[in-house]
This record gives structure tokens, C-alpha cells and sequence, in this order.
């Protein structure tokens, strides 16, 4: 049976990728500047160009041998889903990067034609497109495939293979994204100020356009990938649950003629929802763009989820299902709520404070104290998650846990354009230093900077939220899949198979960790060399009488992120096949407990420690303790540079080892 | 090949060098293969000046140019009792180089104090000695009385920079010491409120030794020289003006290390 409505949700894919085209015409139609400004702005767009051109190639024989793994042993169309997610996510990337790096330039020319709120307005519609395109490209390809395949709950599995291509495209973005952002902004900011004592982004440093580039390549396209792989897991781990719950359940869970595919279609209606409240955002920011830039992008995350909460009543009760399960979409927004304004507390409040009081007595006191308020700052976000596991499985079941992580991440056309947002913000101050462009501009450019690392930080708490509720839910659809298709699976904590596999899973985390923090640090070491050879070998190039050799420095940074992203890429897709073939269901859906557990709590505390640290310097910077220079500044600087790698590379990637690791399972659990 | 005379402070040194003033300060300040690292202060020296006190004549006949017709770098004349055998009309200009190298010129004008004096200084003596002292003295009388050969101890001539302690000038005790990045924070305030209750004493010793970081972007005013009777005065330009006329110096003189 179908309700006659699910065309709704590609058909408004299509009319979010038309926003998207709409607003990247209207960026592209702006003043982007001439002589060094343009051609600053062509090196950071032809570095992005090459790295994403090079990464697509190491990882197409990758997706080619997984695709047709799934396509043989699996189900042909299956396969065919798995290229098509790996197509969405990969197109959704690359087009969101596409338009940061046109963004970016245009944001620099208008904070110094037209002020501020021009500025603003150019550099939020850049992450807007990025934020459109993913939720226009999930509700395209997943309501695309639910067309054909959401009448049964047997097809519906076909759908499983969208989401696995989605997170191995992410796994690759993420991990290599990450590594490059961190090599390259760590080796020019080392030999460049420290060294060379020339300022942040001097055209003279041959390491800027790649930190430039890393921006793009990391923050906007691999945190891009990451919430699109949350967001199309969320969906299709929902729609499995639904797909496999026990009859009574889904009579107890609608009322009316709804059934089975009413609770199947739910999660797409909601995102269909979540599409159109995030468009009335983006109006909010750009109608409030002359208003401070933080406020202007309050109004629109609050607008949009405020609109959200409100429409997802109409949908629920549209579709038929009960109240209670609007409760859950609820949970999920109030938890998201609350875990950013957590993060914001530790990242920004008295916390941050207290690391740079720290300063005072030197390194050591900063990083014990850093350390520990990380090691706090999971307790709040984990108590959410588990207060939205509570409420949502008391009033709806396991469903209720999917849809809560749909309801969290519903908007995520704003959220993520909040979050690229940052990154253009970033790259206009670079582009207006080094064009030379003056103070005023940078100022302008330094203030929306400023809000977009508060935001980032806070999209950050977000994301690795919504990564644990999704990936719970994949778990729970796994669990419910095996069980559908082996009646006698059953999970005991006490069995050793079980905790041998909790205790499998809880290495994965600190495995890959361990893999990112080393591949920043050989990479970071090749870039040093390079920009150190520069400027011993280029005569000239210090005292600004010869150009640096920027694109030999983004070809180093996108070799060593490339040659390194493979081995955390392959733990995340191999490590569940080769326990649960060997070991059996239950040891893997161990693992998966283990690792869910595992990479949530590392994840928020390297996010939340590394974005301590980082404010923590900036406020002694503000003056504070002796200000910039001081002992205290110093030993500031040694904790943000530990911290760096950890909200940039190693902390992001666990949201997606554990969704990688939870799809690879749910794909092969009928196999099991 | 013109051949210079410096003064430099940093170390105390009398050179004579093929390099011009620029190329002077990033040699002392990195070496010639860039492998050392450190800040250099050094005046130009008027040669018509007659200075007895130095073998002048044999050094300058051995500052010639390498076989491959590279200039001399540095031909040293002397290594100490430098300032007390200088007379001072033999100071040129000025040059401040940062630790990365980039050298700033700085010439000589009368003092006039330009503001409100303030009832208390941190001074930072840059030769032939390097303590950073606290006073209650201005520029003009801090140099008279460190000079001074009635005091049990005193110096020839001194070279020296006013450093800036924003609020802590007017209230030790309590300012909140915004943007003041000296180590030892305590001790500073107490050695200030203590010249500030007790007026008799002119100057208290902050830190016996110049740390290796000089605190270019802290000066207050500018770099004083003189002795008893005499003061010269080398300005260092706004801060406006050194962020944009000296980017590249201003830059490089605010840098922060993270390896002391």
C-alpha cells in the first residue's frame, strides 16, 4: 500500500536544488574583484579543484570494488543504490565546495565595497548552497528510491545501499579533508609565524593557499559529507525499523489507514518538512543581515526549528501516526538544543576561562585542565542522547529513537549553511590580507570570522549528536534485521560473544584516532620542510621581491592526506565485515555498542577540548592574563596546537567510523 | 664597497661591516645561512667622530671583500666598554631588528615629553647593562640619575627604552593589567606600588637580565642614549603608522613563540 504522496519528496529535492542554483547565480553574479584579489581567489579555487579531482580518483576503484561487492553477493539493486548514494554524496560535496570557493572572494569584495551586512549576506549564502544541496540531494536520492522501493519492507532494503555509498564518500572527505586542513594550517602557521615571524595568510607564506584551500577541502566539504551521511542514515535507519517492526507495534504507533507505510514514509515527510523551514530561514539571515551577524543567524536556526517543531505536528498527524511520535521529533530538536548550547557553555563560558587562568602556572596546569574540561563536557550531551533514547523509546519504541535523530537533523539545509558559512568567512579574511585590501575590510571580516568559529564549534556538538542517534538507530535497524532473518538471534550482555565484541568495537575509536593524530603530524612535517625550503631556496621570498611556490604546497598536502585517509577509510568498512563473518551477529552487534559508545564519547570530548583550548588562547589574547606574548599566551598556544588536530581531524572522524561501521552492518546483516 | 661602523648593543660589539644597515640586521639577527636566531640593536656610526679609545685604523684595513667578491659581513673592533669609550655625538640613526630579521630605522629628535607625565615608568636598560627596572622618574631624570658619579653606583652613559604598563603607572595595586605580557606580574606591581609609597626611592630592579623575546611592540615611547648632560631621543613612529608604513616589521616585531 502507498499514501499517493511520497512524489512529494523528490519533487521538493528538485525545487531545493533550483533554490540552490538560484542563490549560487545570484553569489556568482557579484563583484569578485580583479588583479591580486582574483588571482588569490583562482589559487584557492584550482588547489580545491585538484584536490577533489585526486581524491576521486583514489577513491572510485574503492567505491567500484564495494559497489560490486554489494551488487553480487547482496542484490543488483542494492548496488545500484550504492552508487547512486556515493553519487549524491560525492555531487553534494563537491557543489557546496563549488560555491564556498566562489563565495569566498565576493564575500572579501563586499565587506570591502559594500560593508558588513553585504558581506554577510554573500558569505551565508555560500554555505547556504552547501546546506540546500545536501538536504536537496538526501530528499532526491532517498525519495527517488523510496518511489520504487518503500511498497515492501523487503524492498526497502535496497535503500540500505544508498547509505552505505554516502558514508564512504564521507569517510574519504572527512578523514582526508581533515588531514589536509590540519597539515596545512599547522605547517604555515609554524614556519610562516613563528619562524619567519611574517603575519597570518602573508601572500609571502608559501603554506596559505593550502591553509586557504584546507578550509574548503575540510570545513566545507567534509563537514558537508559528514551531516549528509547522518542525515540520509537517520532516514533509512528509520525507514528499516519501520520496515521490520512487529505488527502490533504498528498499530499501536498510527491510527487510521497510515500502517506500516505511513511509519515507513514518516522520516521523508519530516526531512520534506525540515527542507521548506529551512529555506524561511535562510530568508530570516539575509532579511536580518544588517542586524550583529550572530543575531542575524540566531533568528534563522531558532526560526527554522521553531517552524519545524510546529509542522512536524501537521505532518505526524497527516500521515497518521500518533502523537507520541511527534513527541519524539520534539526530543530530538529540544536534544539537539541542548547539546549545542552545552557545547557552546564549554567551548565559550566559564570553562574557557578557567584554561586561561591555568595559563598563569604554565603548559602543564593548561593541558590538565583542558583535558578535564573535555573529559567534562560529554557528560551533559551523553545524558541528552540518552534522555531522548528514554523518552522516544517510552513513547514510541525503537521508531521513536530514528525519528527523534530525524527530527534533530531535519533542518539541516540551515544548520549546514551555518556551519560552511564559517569557512567562507575564514577564507574572505585570508583573501582581504593577502590582496592587502586594509584594516577596515579585515575587520569586517575578522567579526563574521568570529561568529563562525562560535558556530562552528556549536555544529560541531551538533553533529556528533545527531551522528550518535543515527548511528543508534542503524544499530537498532541492524539488530531488528538480523532477527528477521535468523529467529533465533538473540542478544544477551552476559555473553562473552557480546562483550568480546564490545570490547572490539571499543578499540576502533582510539585505533583510528591514533591513524588521523599520525597522519597530521607526517603530513604537517612534509609541509614544514617544504615552506622551510622556500624560504631558504627562493631569494627573494621574505623580503617580498619573489612569489612562493603555493601549488607545490597544496600538491604535498593533498598526497599525504590522500595516502593517509585509506587506512582509516578501510578499518571503518572492513573491521564489521570481518567480525561479524567470523565471529557472528552477535559479537558484531557488540562491536557496534562498543564502538557507538566509544566514538561519541571521544568525539565530543576531542571537539569540546580542542574548541576550550582554542577560545582559551583568544581570550588571553583579548588581554587577559598579560595578553598576546606572554607566558601565559605561549602556553595558551601550546594547548590550542594540541587541541587542533583533535576537534579538526581525529574528533570529526568518529562521527562517521561509527555511521560507516553501523551501515557496513546493516548491509551485510541479512547475510549473517 | 662603502664600509659601515656600528654600535651594536645586542651583543655589546663594535663592528665594522660591508653590509648596509637592512642587511646588517638580518645577519646579526639569523646568521648568514639563517640558522641562528635572535634580536639585534645597533646604531650607525658617524666615522668622521674621532674615537681614540679603539684600534680603528688596523680593523678596518682586514674588513675586505671575500675572494669570490662576497661583502664582509663583520670585522669586530671591540667587545666591551663599547658605550663608555663612545662619545655620543657619534650616533647615528637608529635600527631595531626582529628576531625574524627585519630591521626598522629610527632617527634621532629632541625630547619633549608629549603627554601627562606618568607618576610611574618601567624602564628596560638595553647597554652597556640589561636589567629592566621600575622608577618613579621620567626619561630625562631616570638617565641623569643612573648616570649620576655621586650615586654608589652608576653607569658612563646608558642607552635604554620606556616600556609600557598602560594602567599599573597610576594604580599598581589594583589595575587589571590588560595586554601587560611581562612574567612575574606580582613582583612588577609590588616593586611600582612600592615606589609609589615611597617616593625617596627613585628605582627598584624588575629582572636583573634582558629575556631573549625584546618586547619591540611594548615601548612606550622610544629609545633614549645619553649621559649626564646630554639625552638623545629615537622615537618609535604610532602605532598606525608602524602597521602601515613598517608592515612588515610590526608584524614580525608582535610574533609569538611558543618555544620559550
Amino acid at each position: 500500500m502507498t499514501l499517493g504522496i511520497e512524489w512529494i519528496t523528490p519533487v521538493l529535492g528538485v525545487v531545493g536544488l533550483f533554490a540552490a542554483l538560484v542563490i549560487f547565480l545570484r553569489i556568482n553574479r557579484q563583484d569578485s574583484g580583479t588583479g591580486e584579489v582574483a588571482e588569490i581567489a583562482r589559487r584557492i579555487q584550482e588547489g580545491a579543484r585538484v584536490f577533489m579531482t585526486r581524491e576521486f580518483q583514489v577513491l572510485l576503484p574503492f567505491a567500484i570494488v564495494l559497489g560490486a561487492l554489494v551488487f553480487w553477493l547482496k542484490d543488483p539493486y542494492e548496488g545500484l543504490a550504492f552508487f547512486l548514494g556515493a553519487g549524491c554524496s560525492f555531487t553534494a560535496g563537491a557543489i557546496g565546495m563549488y560555491a564556498a570557493t566562489k563565495a569566498n572572494v565576493r564575500t572579501t569584495v563586499a565587506a570591502h565595497t559594500q560593508g558588513s551586512a553585504a558581506a554577510l549576506s554573500t558569505a551565508f549564502f555560500g554555505g547556504s548552497v552547501m546546506g540546500l544541496t545536501i538536504a536537496s540531494m538526501g530528499l532526491l536520492g532517498i525519495g527517488g528510491l523510496f518511489l520504487f522501493f518503500g511498497r515492501t519492507e523487503e524492498d526497502a532494503e535496497v535503500i540500505h545501499g544508498f547509505a552505505m555509498g554516502a558514508s564512504l564518500i564521507a569517510i574519504f572527505f572527512r578523514v582526508g579533508g581533515g588531514i589536509f586542513t590540519k597539515a596545512a594550517d599547522v605547517g604555515a602557521d609554524l614556519v610562516g609565524k613563528v619562524e619567519a615571524g611574517i603575519p597570518e595568510d602573508d601572500p609571502r607564506n608559501p603554506g596559505v593557499i593550502a591553509d586557504n584551500v584546507g578550509d574548503n577541502v575540510g570545513d566545507v566539504a567534509g563537514m558537508g559529507s559528514d551531516l549528509f551521511e547522518s542525515y540520509c542514515n537517520a532516514q533509512i535507519a528509520t525507514i528499516a525499523i519501520g520496515a521490520t517492526l512487529a505488527l502490533s507495534s504498528v498499530q499501536d504507533l498510527t491510527v487510521g489507514e497510515a500502517g506500516r507505510s505511513g511509519l515507513m514514509y514518516l522520516p521523508l515527510a519530516m526531512t520534506s518538512a525540515g527542507l521548506i523551514c529551512a529555506l524561511v530561514g535562510i530568508l530570516l539571515v539575509h532579511f536580518f543581515s544588517a542586524q550583529q551577524p550572530a543575531r542575524a543567524l540566531r533568528f534563522g536556526t531558532i526560526g527554522a526549528a521553531t517552524l519545524f517543531v510546529i509542522a512536524a505536528w501537521f505532518v505526524a498527524s497527516y500521515i497518521g501516526a500518533i502523537w507520541q511520535v511527534w513527541a519524539c521529533v520534539l526530543a530530538g530538536t529540544v536534544g539537539g538544543v541542548i547539546i549545542g548550547a552545552s557545547t557552546e557553555y564549554f567551548t565559550g563560558g566559564k570553562p574557557v576561562r578557567n584554561i586561561a587562568r591555568s595559563s598563569e602556572t604554565g603548559v602543564a596546569t593548561v593541558m590538565i585542565t583542558g583535558l578535564s574540561v573535555g573529559l567534562l563536557s560529554v557528560v551533559i550531551p551523553v545524558i541528552t542522547i540518552a534522555a531522548i533514547l528514554l523518552v522516544s523509546s517510552h513513547l514510541a519504541g525503537l521508531y521513536g529513537a530514528g525519528i527523534a535523530a530525524v527530527g534533530m537533523l531535519a533542518t539541516i539545509g540551515i544548520t549546514m549553511a551555518i556551519d560552511a558559512y564559517g569557512p567562507v568567512a575564514d577564507n574572505a579574511g585570508g583573501i582581504a590580507e593577502m590582496a592587502g585590501l586594509g584594516k577596515k575590510t579585515r575587520d569586517i571580516t575578522d567579526q563574521l570570522d568570529e561568529v563562525g568559529n562560535t558556530t562552528a564549534a556549536i555544529g560541531k556538538g551538533f553533529a556528533i549528536g545527531a551522528a550518535g542517534l543515527a548511528a543508534l538507530a542503524i544499530t537498532a535497524a541492524y539488530i531488528n534485521t538480523v532477527k528477521k532473518n535468523n529467529p533465533d538471534f538473540e542478544l544477551y550482555l552476559a555473553d562473552p560473544m557480546v562483550l568480546i565484541g564490545v570490547f572490539l568495537g571499543g578499540i576502533c575509536p582510539f585505533l583510528n584516532g591514533s591513524i588521523t593524530m599520525t597522519a597530521v603530524g607526517d603530513a604537517a612535517h612534509d609541509m614544514i620542510e617544504e615552506i622551510r625550503r622556500q624560504f631558504r631556496d627562493i631569494p627573494g621570498l621574505l623580503e617580498g621581491k619573489a612569489k612562493p611556490d603555493s601549488a607545490r604546497c597544496v600538491d604535498i598536502a593533498t598526497a599525504a592526506a590522500l595516502k593517509r585517509m585509506v587506512l582509516p577509510a578501510g578499518l571503518a568498512v572492513f573491521a564489521p565485515a570481518v567480525v561479524g563473518f567470523l565471529l557472528g551477529p552477535e559479537t558484531l552487534a557488540g562491536m557496534l555498542i562498543g564502538a557507538l559508545l566509544g566514538c561519541i564519547l571521544l568525539a565530543l570530548f576531542m571537539a569540546n577540548a580542542g574548541g576550550a583550548w582554542d577560545n582559551a588562547k583568544k581570550y588571553v589574547e583579548q588581554g587577559h592574563f598579560g595578553g598576546k606574548n606572554s607566558d601565559a599566551h605561549r602556553a595558551c598556544v601550546v594547548g590550542d596546537t594540541v587541541g587542533d588536530p583533535l576537534k579538526d581531524t581525529s574528533g570529526p572522524s568518529m562521527n562517521i567510523l561509527i555511521n560507516v561501521m553501523a551501515i557496513v552492518s546493516l548491509v551485510i546483516a541479512p547475510l549473517l | 664597497m662603502k664600509i659601515h661602523l656600528y654600535y651594536s648593543l645586542i651583543p655589546e660589539a663594535l663592528i665594522y661591516s660591508m653590509l648596509p644597515p637592512e642587511k646588517f640586521g638580518m645577519y646579526q639577527a639569523t646568521g648568514s645561512k639563517r640558522q641562528t636566531e635572535g634580536p639585534a640593536i645597533f646604531f650607525e656610526l658617524d666615522q668622521s667622530v674621532d674615537l681614540p679609545a679603539f684600534a680603528l685604523e688596523e680593523t678596518r684595513k682586514r674588513c675586505v671583500e671575500h675572494p669570490d667578491g662576497r661583502p664582509k659581513n663583520s670585522t669586530y673592533v671591540a667587545v666591551y666598554h663599547v658605550l663608555a669609550n663612545l662619545p655620543l655625538e657619534a650616533l647615528g640613526k637608529l635600527y631595531l631588528t626582529t628576531q625574524a630579521g627585519f630591521t626598522l630605522e629610527l632617527e634621532a629628535v629632541p625630547y619633549e615629553p608629549a603627554e601627562a607625565e606618568r607618576p610611574l615608568h618601567l624602564y628596560q636598560e638595553l647597554g652597556p647593562v640589561f636589567p629592566r627596572v621600575a622608577s618613579n622618574l621620567g626619561p630625562r631624570e631616570f638617565c641623569r640619575y643612573v648616570t649620576d658619579p655621586n650615586q654608589p653606583i652608576s653607569l658612563p652613559k646608558v642607552v635604554f627604552t620606556e616600556l609600557r604598563i598602560d594602567g599599573l603607572a597610576r594604580d599598581p595595586r589594583n589595575d587589571p593589567a590588560k595586554h601587560i605580557p611581562y612574567r612575574r606580574l606580582v613582583h612588577l606591581r609590588e616593586c611600582l606600588a612600592a615606589l609609589k609609597e615611597k617616593p625617596e626611592k627613585k628605582t627598584k630592579i624588575v629582572e636583573r637580565e634582558m629575556r631573549p623575546d625584546i618586547l619591540y611592540y611594548m615601548i612606550q615611547n622610544g629609545v633614549f642614549a645619553g649621559d649626564q648632560d646630554h639625552l638623545l631621543y629615537y622615537p618609535l613612529p604610532s602605532e598606525d603608522e608602524l602597521a602601515s608604513e613598517h608592515y612588515l616589521w610590526w608584524h614580525s616585531a608582535r610574533r609569538v613563540r611558543s618555544s620559550y
